[in-house]
């Protein structure tokens, strides 16, 4: 019998009700697991302070937060974490946001206006790509 | 009934997902707002959870909105209120006042 991998996943959005569910449905697949949410920067930098950033693999985040930006987040991640893949959702439809996601070093942006199908794709497909090697 | 705008979609579809899990005896649709005289019509939903209400609709709705520091909107009866960022434990709250609600008016539909 082959054995699933797990990927790992950091969930940072502040729709409480949205993100307790994107996550429940994201658990129900066998080779997904949330392995922490946030709803601010300030609890994401908790968060991962408490628990590590040594086994996520792929980190789901809104640009829109209450304490900051999710692009300021991107940053923070790329400079401690470079391993974990960033995928970005958001309901901004500005190709400027966008861009500057990307640049600061995002993997991919995702539309709220698509499916959920569509972001669980994107997850696996992120985590299963190559690693930003940690020297980089 | 589960109704979001297009550009809300990944939102409906999540919380559809999630009250299907949690509360699997309850039957869960979506719909698109836009369409007046789609399965919202026909179906006459006992619960109408949408980015914007109609405030005609129903038995009760619930009005989510997008903007989390903004209060959501809830109407089940005559009574109305309003939460902030509501969790999904909340919104199950409410989907379960309804169906208290539905059964004290219909009775239960096993009897």
């Amino acid at each position: 019998m082959t054995k699933t991998k797990t990927r790992r996943l950091l969930l940072i959005e502040d729709h409480l009700w949205f993100r307790q569910a994107l996550a429940l449905f994201l658990d129900g697949e066998p080779d997904l697991h949330v392995v922490a949410q946030a709803g601010t920067l300030d609890e994401c930098h908790g968060e991962l302070v408490d628990d590590g950033l040594e086994d996520v693999d792929v980190a789901i985040v809104d640009l829109t937060l209450p304490d900051g930006d999710g692009i300021d987040l991107i940053h923070w991640l790329r400079e401690y974490a470079p391993h974990i893949a960033v995928l970005v959702l958001t309901v901004s439809l500005e190709t400027e946001r966008h861009d500057l996601a990307l640049g600061a070093g995002a993997s991919e942006v995702i539309s709220k206006s698509d499916s959920i199908e569509n972001i669980l794709d994107a997850v696996r497909r992120l985590a299963d790509s190559p690693a930003i090697p940690r020297s980089a | 009934m589960v109704a979001f705008e297009d550009e809300y979609r990944a939102y409906q579809e999540a919380l559809a997902s999630a009250l299907r899990m949690l509360r699997p005896h309850a039957e869960v649709s979506t719909d698109r707002p836009e369409d007046e005289t789609s399965a919202s019509a026909r179906l006459r939903p006992d619960l109408a959870i949408r980015n914007r209400a109609d405030p005609g609709e129903g038995l009760a709705w619930l009005e989510l909105s997008m903007e989390p520091g903004l209060p959501s909107r809830v109407r089940i009866g005559e009574q109305s209120s309003t939460v902030v960022n509501p969790s999904l434990e909340e919104i199950l709250y409410i989907v379960d006042e309804v169906e208290r609600l539905t059964r004290a008016t219909t009775g239960p539909e096993d009897e």
